[in-house]
């Protein structure tokens, strides 16, 4: 398969982080309440999550093995800084929105899991790939729970009034917290069903290809 | 290990890769930030756009604390009377702030409303996005002079889950109240108020409303009086008890004319209630013919008052010379408030009682003939002694 395709696959389904590697949870349980916010947060992420990928690959052979977690933590704090001297001049709404959470990316575990474990071991193209591939399976998975969360919870759609009937207990954390634990049930459900179909086929072709030599 | 051994080990490497790192995003942080830099301008013009959607003209004015729970950081008077105060609440969430933008609506030198709450700014409250624009309406709808008396409370405001974050915000709404209250509430002198309502009745007329000082001599009241004061009478006239007069000189176009605008206050109202009268009677020739126009000052007890509708039933009554009296149960007295409105009548009968026992030193130039306009504009001197003054 090819590298970038494996990569691609990896950050949205096989290795989704919200979904699969259950991190950045935090962020998670406290924005999804919003679909907009859920959306803003996932895209800044993407934003950070691909830079300090890029910056960390570039800088990965000269950065001491002994020092490269301090390191990781300036680039990704000085990326997250600069994102909120961003999101602070042109998109006030989604600054206000995101409040807290905004600066707790520092120490979002999806961006330093990234960092650490890919990073740090892969070429430029590679890691920028898995960054925004990574933090679109971020952004992918919170903006569905966030739809879920605010229709159901508020009745309505990113700000918009849709209905009256809401549960209003979906709208806050506790009630997020179920979504998430439903949401990776079916993701995981979904995946093993697909898994399980690959494998019946890969299984039956080989099984005819072993017929065909026994023939 | 030798200083040249030093530069060569992995330490001085980590060192230097360390620094570099920090001084590099030290730099790029520092370039970023002169450049997306929020000018107060900015922020400003922002919170406007928030609050009124377009740009307005505003004023910026002194500010001072006023309520401990609450800081004033900046105010404006904005073009339409109003202010615009930026307020921030203590007592939020683990001890946060919520700094919000308050428009006072603010009219004939009282704070009369509260047009809008729009949140600025917030520390340690990371629930703030619940606080949504539904609960914040609430500040506008729930404004009352009660409310302006002991301010917001956090249990007032429903549509939002956030105990701390509402308390914080009250306090931010009860400062910037309390700030205008103080700072600009007070500001209009008595005579002001008092003369612009007096205007209200006589439309574009010029007119001279005459009070008393401290020695009791007759005062022309100005917009600078702090304290208006009418002529004191005290005295019980059928069911109503009048206590003070004011004189009031105006020309309406051909002469000058002399009101007498006596207050008034009428027993049998509901549950043994009184309301006060303003009666106004005009007086021609030395004497009173007509009762100008009645209006409601106060009352004790009359709930409902307000569904009093036929005062305008007392303007333009002539005084005739055999005596004239409302009756309590007459046809026109149509309200819903048939107790306030028998003493509605007991204190304009009061009044007319009362103007009849004054005896005028002299009669008021009716229309000045021929040889005798020398007498014509001293009016004050024909008609400034009122009796019981």
């Amino acid at each position: 398969m090819n590298k970038y395709k494996k990569i691609t696959l990896d950050g949205l389904i096989y290795q989704n982080p919200t979904f699969m590697l259950v991190l950045g949870t935090c962020p998670t349980l406290g924005l999804i309440s919003s679909a907009f916010s859920a959306m803003g947060m996932g895209l800044t992420v993407v934003v950070i999550l691909t830079l300090s990928n890029i910056l960390i690959s570039a800088l990965r052979k000269v950065i001491p093995n002994a020092v490269r977690i301090p390191c990781y933590i300036v680039i990704i704090a000085t990326l997250v800084t600069f994102a909120r001297m961003f999101l602070e001049k042109f998109v006030p709404d989604l600054y206000d929105s995101l409040g807290g959470f905004l600066a707790l990316i520092v120490v979002n575990c999806i961006i330093l899991g990234r960092a650490e474990a890919f990073a740090n071991k892969h070429t430029v193209p590679e890691a920028a790939v898995d960054g925004v591939m990574q933090g679109l399976g971020f952004t992918v998975a919170l903006t569905l729970m966030g739809i879920i969360c605010e229709f159901f919870g508020k009745g309505s759609l990113f700000g918009l009034q849709i209905m009256e009937f809401k549960i209003s207990m979906l709208a806050k954390p506790a009630g997020a917290f179920l979504v998430y634990g439903l949401c990776i049930a079916v993701f995981t459900y979904v995946i093993d069903c697909i898994e399980r179909a690959r494998r019946v086929k890969a299984n039956k072709i080989a099984r005819e290809n072993l017929l065909r030599e026994v023939a | 290990m030798t200083v040249k051994g030093f530069f060569k080990s992995n330490v001085f490497k980590c060192l230097v890769t360390l620094l570099c790192v920090l001084l590099v995003s030290g730099i790029f942080l520092t370039i970023m930030n002169g450049l997306l830099a929020i000018s107060d301008e900015e922020r400003f013009a922002r919170a406007i756009s928030k609050i009124y959607g377009k740009s307005v003209a505003t004023t910026p004015v002194a500010v001072a604390d006023y309520n401990t729970n609450a800081t004033i950081e900046e105010a404006y008077k904005v073009e339409d009377g109003n202010y615009l105060v930026k307020s921030t609440g203590k007592g939020g969430y683990e001890n946060g702030t919520v700094t919000c933008w308050v428009v006072v609506e603010y009219k004939n030198g009282a704070v009369c409303g509260i047009g809008k709450v729009v949140i600025d700014s917030n520390k340690n409250q990371s629930y703030i996005d619940r606080v949504g624009e539904k609960a914040l309406n609430q500040f506008s709808e729930l404004y009352s002079s009660e409310v302006n008396e002991k301010g917001y409370t956090e249990d007032m405001i429903t549509n939002a889950t956030v105990k701390g974050t509402k308390t914080a915000i009250c306090n931010a709404v009860n400062g910037a109240l309390d700030y205008v209250n103080n700072a600009f509430g007070k500001v209009r002198a008595l005579g002001e108020r008092f003369l612009e309502e007096i205007q209200k009745a006589y439309g574009e007329n010029v007119i001279s409303v005459y009070g008393t000082d401290e020695t009791g001599a007759e005062k022309l009241i100005t917009k600078e009086d702090e304290t208006v004061t009418g002529f004191k009478v005290d005295e019980k006239h059928g069911n109503a008890t009048v206590t003070e007069y004011y004189k009031l000189k105006y020309n309406d176009g051909e002469k000058d004319i002399l009101h007498y605008l006596i207050s008034s206050t009428g027993n049998g109202g509901y549950q043994d209630g009184t309301v006060t009268c303003r009666v106004t009677i005009a007086i021609v020739g030395g004497k009173p013919t007509t009762i100008y126009n009645a209006a409601i000052t106060g009352n004790v007890g009359q709930s409902y008052i307000n569904d009093i509708k036929h005062m305008g039933n007392y303007s333009n009554v002539d005084i005739t010379a055999d005596g004239f009296e409302f009756a309590p149960a007459g046809d026109f007295l149509t309200s819903g408030a048939t107790k306030s409105s028998t003493a509605i009548v007991n204190a304009v009968n009061g009044a007319v009682s009362y103007i009849k026992t004054v005896k005028f030193e002299t009669s008021e130039p009716e229309e000045p003939e021929e040889g005798e306009g020398e007498d014509s504009g001293n009016d004050s001197d024909e008609n400034g002694e009122g009796g019981n003054a």
